[in-house]
């Protein structure tokens, strides 16, 4: 036996609910890890590095426990003595995170089983767990010498002991002498009894090998998709896929792991390693129709979101890709034809904003030309065309949307200066009605100057008659009267 | 006996005076008493001129021809030296051969003297006055005529020759005199008649082409067919502005042939139009233009007549190619070509033609005046006032309009205290419509005279409430004294007047700068 008076560390980030009977949470996290610290330091295996993964899988919630460890409550030496089978057999593809987050898992069962007042009542043992939990950076450890636990023998060689150690806790509890009583001077040895057994239920499934026959495909393959599920989770593609590798050893990937693994990595947003994932199922299993429409899918998806990047032609080209994986999408096809619709407005769109902001520009110099011979209302009503061409332009263009922008801001400060010179150069129009003047005096002269010429008219062929009649006349006497 | 003798006062030939009728004429010699005379008692009164005895009641003293009523004598006595002479008596040679002889060689001359005489006594006086005429003795024909018209006042031939002569002289009014006596002796004269009307037309005066008129009414009323008369009438009524009747008379010779019905249809489309009648008579200047398609004056005619229609277009080009060919009146035609061309806002075509017509006469003022116009509006300021200031300075009847062209050509060179003198200078010339005021106003407002300005505005529109112009040149000046509210006012009203269509009017600016001035204000309301 060995003996340590090594201060517990507190450790942190606990919350996870026990039932009724087992450790704290404080307490529990500090018998894992000491544990795990234990076999580090015995050479056993570096589990101190694991140590996060492992007090992850110690601070599960019992809901979760179960989903991991069945019938971890109900059972749970049975359900100790099946895991260490289980991960005798996939450490063969290595001591990994998931490997030392179950350990966790399986070594709070283990501290839960060898705690001291699991069949107290619940209040008593609540109070003596707490008490517990407050004290546990203050005491000594015990720590003996690993052991196999080959068997339900070594947990039923603790009951008696346990059971001893339980009448006297409640007695005092009951009493009311609490943790002042037995417990003050003995948790100390209720804490590494849990540290020692959890040492050893480790210590056995990292020293020995596992017995393949015990542990069945469907374990493997529900330990892998977990480890995957695991890996996905934490989000870190480099380690997903080296556990891919890993556990290829196991011998689990059919097409169905594959495709759930797929679909995990798809649902967490790893879609390209997804699609790979599929990929490498139709590799296996040509005829998977549900991969092909998966993977189709996949596409699909990704034309979508071009869609609604308005990246029209790339999410054409995914919608024509589904279409080639699987000719057969109940949408792909409407969707490319869509795509190609949408491709075709937007084009025309692109144009007519083109062209606005050409004719735009043109009225600009149009207006320019006006302005430089100082007719400045025609040069705004031309600027003013311009500002609505310009405004025209969506968003929908930035390239264009940008000229718009410009041309907005130059046609805007340039309204404002030729409105102000309009109102100056107002004074030009001064005089326009002088032309009314002149053809009213026109007017008037030109009845004067006509009536003149008719009197000259009559008076040249008056004088000029008189004149042609005069030597005409013949006043000589013919005869006599 | 001789000295008991007397000339008759009827025949002027020697007769007995104490005969109560002349033995030669049977002209009572002298007249008997009757109840009621101013004289009725029988006693003897003398003549107060011969003191030969006359009766109580007697008008006319037998012995020398004085009207006892009123002392004149109604009769020259006739000399008559020959007969005197030849009845002169003479006393017997002594007697002797030589002396006989002596005496038949006198009988004999004195015979021959006597016979010559006789001759000249019984030569016709119209001929003698013609004779005399013809030796260039007019004033003695002359007082021969008028001699023999005292005896004869109804002689047509001698009131004939006496015109004649008269007529021949250039005295056209003692021609008419005469002539007037032979139409009412004898209306067949044609010749008569016409110089009758020629004399009074030559007078020159009112009052003779009115006589002259008259004559040619009383003529054609002789001679309807006389197409010269008809002619005639018609140009003198024209002159004396008697359109109706000179129309009806042209009509009477417009039917014919000849230059004179040609110059005939060429007037009655003149007169029809001066009547009202414009479209009737452009048809007729178009049936005249196809007989004489290249004679200025019917194509000045048709310009004229084109341009009382409104078609300025046509009339220019007719009096172009008027102009082209020659008119008689070109200097007229040129002025009016070059208003035309001003009424059409072609200044620098008019300008040229209004040159041209100030080159055939400097002084032409309208033409003067139009060229002013044309060199203002391409700019020619200066020039422009040369052309003013004699037509201001002559202060005739283009004066008041030449001062306001000076006062707008002063404007357009931003001189507004020389725009205001030449304006007033128009005012004191008689000036006062709408147009003269706004220029007032402009003149002020640019000298800053903004009270003196807003009057002359208000007394422009007063003028002429739709004189266009105002309202504009108002609406500025509200524009520029920071007041655009009332300039919105006067744009609208300026936009309301001011046809659309016309370039000049700059309308579509103002449109504009209406627009622009409502959103300014809008926007000012909103930020207010």
């Amino acid at each position: 036996m060995r003996k340590s008076a090594l201060g517990l560390a507190v450790m942190g980030l606990l919350w996870a609910s026990l039932p009724a009977g087992a450790w704290g949470p404080q307490s529990q996290i500090a018998i894992v890890t000491t544990a795990g610290r234990m076999l580090s330091k015995e050479g056993v295996a570096p589990l101190s590095k694991l140590e996060k993964e492992i007090r992850q899988g110690a601070s599960l919630t019992s809901g979760e426990l179960e989903r991991i460890i069945p019938s971890a409550d109900t059972e749970p030496v049975r359900s100790i003595l099946t895991q260490v089978q289980l991960l005798q057999t996939v450490r063969e593809a290595g001591v990994d995170p998931y490997f030392a987050f179950r350990l966790g898992a399986v070594g709070k069962v283990a501290a839960n089983v060898t705690a001291p007042m699991q069949a107290a009542g619940p209040v008593y043992s609540k109070m003596y767990y707490d008490d517990v939990d407050q004290n546990i950076t203050e005491t000594a450890l015990d720590l003996q010498t690993r052991v196999m636990v080959d068997s339900a023998e070594y947990f039923a060689r603790l009951a008696t002991e346990l059971e001893a150690r339980r009448t006297m806790l409640e007695r005092d509890y009951k009493s009311g002498l609490g943790f002042d009583g037995v417990a003050k001077s003995t948790y100390g040895k209720d804490i590494s009894r849990s540290i020692n057994a959890v040492g050893d239920v480790w210590y056995t499934v990292l020293q020995r090998r596992g017995v393949a026959a015990g542990v069945s495909q469907e374990q493997k393959r529900s330990y892998v998709l977990r480890a995957m599920a695991f890996y996905i989770d934490r989000g870190n593609p480099g380690e997903v896929d080296a556990a891919h590798k890993r556990f290829g050893v196991l011998d689990v990937y059919t097409g169905d792991v594959m495709k759930e693994i797929g679909d995990m990595m798809y649902e967490a947003g790893m879609r390209e390693r997804a699609v790979t994932e599929y990929l490498a199922v139709l590799e296996k299993e040509p005829e998977r129709k549900d991969v092909v429409r998966r993977i189709a899918d996949y596409y699909i998806d990704l034309a979508d979101e071009e869609l609604k990047q308005e990246r029209l032609e790339t999410a054409r080209d995914y919608y024509a890709r589904a279409l080639e994986v699987d000719p057969l999408h109940p949408f792909a096809e409407a969707k490319r034809l869509t795509a190609e619709k949408l491709i075709r407005e937007r084009d025309a769109r692109l144009a007519a904003a083109r062209d606005a902001i050409g004719k735009a520009k043109e009225l600009e110099e149009l207006a320019e030309v006006k302005a430089s011979t100082k007719q400045y209302a025609e040069a705004i009503t031309q600027l003013r065309t311009a500002l609505e061409l310009y405004r025209g332009v969506t968003t929908e263009f930035v390239v264009e949307k940008r000229a718009a922008q410009t041309g907005i801001n130059t046609v805007t400060a340039r309204l404002r200066e030729m409105q102000s010179s309009l109102q100056q150069s107002a004074l030009a129009l001064s005089g326009a009605g002088s032309s009314v003047d002149a053809s009213r005096l026109a007017g008037s002269e030109g009845a004067r100057q006509r009536e003149a010429i008719y009197e000259r008219m009559l008076d040249d062929a008056y004088q000029k008659e008189v004149e042609r009649l005069l030597p005409q006349v013949d006043l000589r006497i013919q005869k006599n009267d | 006996m001789a000295s008991s003798m007397m000339n008759c006062p009827y025949c002027g030939k020697l007769t007995d005076p104490r005969l109560d009728n002349c033995v030669h004429c049977g002209g009572f010699l002298r007249k008997k008493a009757s109840p009621g005379q101013r004289r009725s008692s029988g006693e003897k009164e003398t003549c107060p001129t011969c003191g030969a005895l006359v009766q109580g009641g007697d008008i006319i003293c037998v012995a020398c021809g004085t009207n006892l009523l009123t002392g004149q004598r109604i009769t020259e006595e006739q000399p008559a030296p020959a007969k005197k002479a030849a009845k002169r008596s003479f006393a017997l040679p002594s007697v002797s051969l030589k002396w006989v002889a002596i005496a038949t060689l006198g009988f004999l001359i004195a015979v021959i003297l006597l016979f010559v005489l006789l001759l000249i006594l019984k030569r016709d006086p119209k001929q003698a006055a013609l004779d005399e005429y013809n030796k260039g003795n007019a004033a003695q024909a002359i007082k021969i005529l008028n001699d023999y018209l005292e005896s004869v006042p109804d002689s047509v031939d001698a009131h004939q020759a006496l015109a004649w002569m008269h007529w021949e002289n250039a005295n056209y009014a003692d021609a008419a005199r005469e002539l007037a006596s032979v139409v009412r002796l004898d209306p067949a004269r044609r010749d008569a008649h016409m110089g009758l009307a020629l004399s009074w037309a030559k007078a020159g005066s009112d009052e003779g082409r009115q006589r002259a008129i008259a004559a040619l009414e009383n003529m054609v009323k002789e001679f309807p067919a006389d197409r010269d008369a008809w002619f005639l009438l018609a140009l003198l009524r024209g002159k004396q502005g008697n359109i109706a009747g000179q129309v009806e008379a042209l009509r009477e010779v417009a039917l014919g042939g000849g230059p004179t019905a040609l110059a005939a249809r060429q007037l009655l489309s003149v007169g029809t139009a001066r009547q009202g009648y414009v479209e009737a008579a452009r048809q007729t200047i178009q049936q005249v233009l196809q007989e004489a398609p290249n004679d200025g004056g019917v194509l000045a005619t048709a310009g004229i007549l084109a341009s009382e229609q409104g078609d300025m277009a046509g009339a220019t080009e007719y009096l172009r190619s008027a102009v082209n060919n020659g008119t008689g009146f070109d200097e007229d035609a040129l002025t009016l070509l070059g208003i035309l061309l001003v009424s059409q806002g072609q200044f620098s075509d008019a300008r040229d033609y209004l040159a041209r017509a100030q080159a055939i006469n400097e002084s032409n003022p309208r033409a003067r005046l139009f060229l002013a116009v044309c060199q203002r509006e391409q700019g020619l300021y200066e020039e422009a006032i040369q052309e003013l200031d004699p037509l201001v300075k002559a202060s005739g009847p283009l004066a008041a309009q030449a001062a306001v062209e000076l006062g707008r050509t002063y404007l357009a060179m931003d001189d507004p205290a020389r725009a205001t003198q030449s304006l007033t200078q128009a005012v004191q010339l008689g000036a006062s419509d709408a147009a003269l005021y706004t220029l007032q106003a402009r003149a002020y407002a640019r000298a800053g005279e903004d009270v003196a300005a807003r009057d002359a505005f208000r007394k422009a529109i007063q003028a002429d409430t739709k004189y266009a112009p105002a309202h504009l040149e108002f609406g500025l000046y509200f524009l520029e004294t920071g007041n655009p509210a009332e300039a919105v006012g006067r744009f609208e009203r300026y936009l309301e007047l001011t046809d659309p269509a016309s370039k000049d009017t700059r309308a579509e600016e103002v449109r504009t700068l209406l627009t622009q001035l409502k959103e300014s204000l809008k926007a000012t309301e909103g930020a207010t």
